[in-house]
């Protein structure tokens, strides 16, 4: 059967739409949310991610942290030029966005702890609203180098104190939360007994809750990165392993997970080259 | 009645005539050989691999109309070097993997033909003289002496079928086309994509940030197809038809006009590598109702 003209969905979410920016909020210190009325962008599921265009800068894949309201929310870490340029953008500043994209997390009920690293609990955040609306019983593991680049663990704390999570934050100093690592505190309560797992941090993290699911035999989903280009499965800038990030994931399950066998351990550049994570 | 699917090109055997054109998923080893493995795939073509590292441009890099897409990726590979390591990991091909490569100029086109040539897992290279958004590629492919001394240079350090991808961007393709050929090319690619470009109408700027790129999908098949006809007409040498294949009939079209194989891409996008499959049954299918035993039998049938 043809698939052309390109269906209006297609061409719908690729479609670069330009939006003002409705409203910024400051996480950390480098580290900013964005949030942008987008009817097509708001209807993005946890761990889907959006392509964000800085007109004459780049096009970055952004994992949605918030929707509601018709709002579609996504928080971003100054590292690089794009990131940096997006952390300065005010209310009313102009971008350029398409999606959502990819495959995102599995929402079920049931035990779930979710562990977070860094600018990784972007898309743990939605995640947890959306595990809260089908009944789950939600555990949260956020770790961070230091007080300084917390993100949402107010945000956390307010749920945890209405009774709706349990909430651990940890950083590496012990200036916020437990002195310890995400990974610290997950194997300390892996045992408690979960449904599932929900992962997304540096892949250095991924990797150790990989293992520790694996040793465990418990499900597993987690977020990674690829260098992402066209965003729709086929310039193939974003392999890992056999699976196409944009396309595949970003989420995989954990036997998709120990196919790719990288994790944590190498990942491609712009050029397709592979640089050591180690 | 069985048909019988499989090609002879230029001395490798496929199982199809479908190949999975350049700069489609061509960039990882382990994803072209697992491709590579699917049954009604006949062949793979890798990205284009330069000398060196190249980061192509930055996003966006592409642009979706209702009837294609222009690209304008810069040429992204990881070099030649780093490429061949990504070929020694990649396990077993399950059918011929065709290396596209490209230089700067004639000297640089002969070095990576004869690096990447040694590879075991290659056999066969794919000339890339047509690319229309990276300087330096075309003005090559748009002259003809240019494209024979490479060719010729080429051929005497490589002992592999090597084919040359022609671009539709210019009236000289039936010359770029009888000059590779009578060089020593063994097979051409027809062809690269047509150099266009789109502007947001919300920011009156270029959409792309390389400003232009390559218009492919079935915007461009019309054009491939008559580039096809026209080069089966004047040269003798096989042909992969390329461009906007969405259908088994586009499959089909591109065989009569004198294609011995035909590589897809763009519908890629929109229907993943399962299209391999759904292509193969309808060409079976084509050649059953027709009461053709074999698909070679159709290769130029629109010329008699």
């Amino acid at each position: 059967m043809s698939v052309y003209p390109i269906d209006e969905a297609f061409l719908d979410k690729h479609r670069r739409r330009i939006t003002r920016i409705y409203r910024r909020r400051d996480e950390c210190i480098d580290t900013v949310s964005l949030y942008i009325p987008d009817r097509l962008a708001a209807d993005s599921t946890p761990g889907q991610f959006l392509m964000v265009w800085i007109p004459g800068v780049d096009e970055i894949p952004l994992s949605v942290s918030y929707v509601g309201d018709g709002m579609v929310g996504v928080t971003v870490r100054g590292i690089g030029e794009a990131t940096r340029t997006l952390c300065s953008l005010q209310p009313g500043d102009t971008i350029g966005v398409r999606g959502p994209l990819g495959r995102g997390f599995t929402v079920r009920g049931g035990r779930s702890l979710i562990v977070g690293g860094g600018i990784g609990v972007a898309p743990l955040r939605y995640l947890v609203y959306r595990l809260l609306d089908v009944g789950g019983d939600v555990h949260v593991i956020f770790g961070f180098r230091d007080r300084f680049h917390t993100i949402f663990v107010e945000e956390m704390d307010g749920l945890y104190s209405r009774g709706l999570i349990k909430f651990y934050a940890a950083t590496e100093d012990g200036s916020y939360g437990f002195k310890a690592t995400a990974y610290d505190l997950a194997s300390s309560i892996i045992d408690e007994g979960f449904d599932m797992v929900y992962v997304c941090g540096p892949e250095a993290l991924t990797r150790k809750i990989l293992m520790l699911c694996l040793e465990k035999d418990i499900p597993m989903e987690a977020s990674i990165e690829g260098y992402m280009k066209c965003g729709m499965g086929i310039c193939g800038s974003c392999v890992r392993g056999v699976y196409l990030v944009c396309r595949d994931g970003p989420v995989f399950d954990r036997s998709k997970l120990v196919e790719i066998g990288e994790i944590g351990l190498r990942r491609r550049k712009a050029s397709g080259i592979m640089e050591p994570l180690l | 009645m069985a048909v019988d699917l499989r090609v002879e090109l230029s001395g490798m055997h496929l199982k199809t005539p479908l190949i999975l054109a350049s700069g489609i998923l061509g960039l990882s080893g382990r994803m072209l050989a697992e491709i590579s493995r699917i049954e009604s795939v006949g062949a793979v073509t890798t990205k284009s691999i330069g000398l060196k590292p190249r980061d192509g441009y930055p996003n966006p890099t592409i642009v979706v109309l209702p009837y294609g897409f222009i690209n304008s990726m810069g040429l992204p590979n990881p070099g030649v070097e780093s490429f061949l390591a990504e070929l020694d990991e990649a396990g077993g091909f399950g059918s011929p993997l065709i290396a596209s490569f490209y230089g700067y100029n004639i000297e640089e086109i002969v070095e990576v033909a004869r690096i990447i040539a040694r590879h075991q897992a290659v056999s066969a290279l794919e000339l890339n003289i047509s690319c229309p958004h990276v300087s330096g590629i075309s003005e090559i492919g748009f002259k003809p002496e240019l494209v024979a001394e490479a060719v010729a240079k080429v051929k005497k350090c490589i002992d592999k079928p090597l084919f040359v991808k022609l671009s539709p961007n210019t009236h000289l393709v039936v010359e770029v086309a009888r000059a590779a050929a009578e060089a020593g090319a063994d097979g051409l690619t027809a062809v690269n994509t047509v150099k266009a470009m789109a502007i947001d109408t919300e920011l009156c700027k270029p959409a792309l940030s390389g400003i232009y790129g390559g218009l492919s999908g079935p915007a461009l098949k019309p054009i491939a197809l008559r580039c096809v006809y026209e080069i089966y007409e004047e040269v003798d040498i096989p042909i992969i038809g390329c461009g906007g294949v969405s259908s088994y009939l586009d499959v089909v079209e591109f065989m009569l006009a004198g294609a011995s194989a035909v590589a897809l891409g763009s519908i890629i996008a929109l229907k993943g590598v399962e299209v391999f499959g759904e292509l193969a049954r309808g060409l079976s299918r084509y050649l059953e109702c027709k009461g053709i035993r074999s698909v070679g039998e159709i290769v130029g049938l629109s010329h008699r």
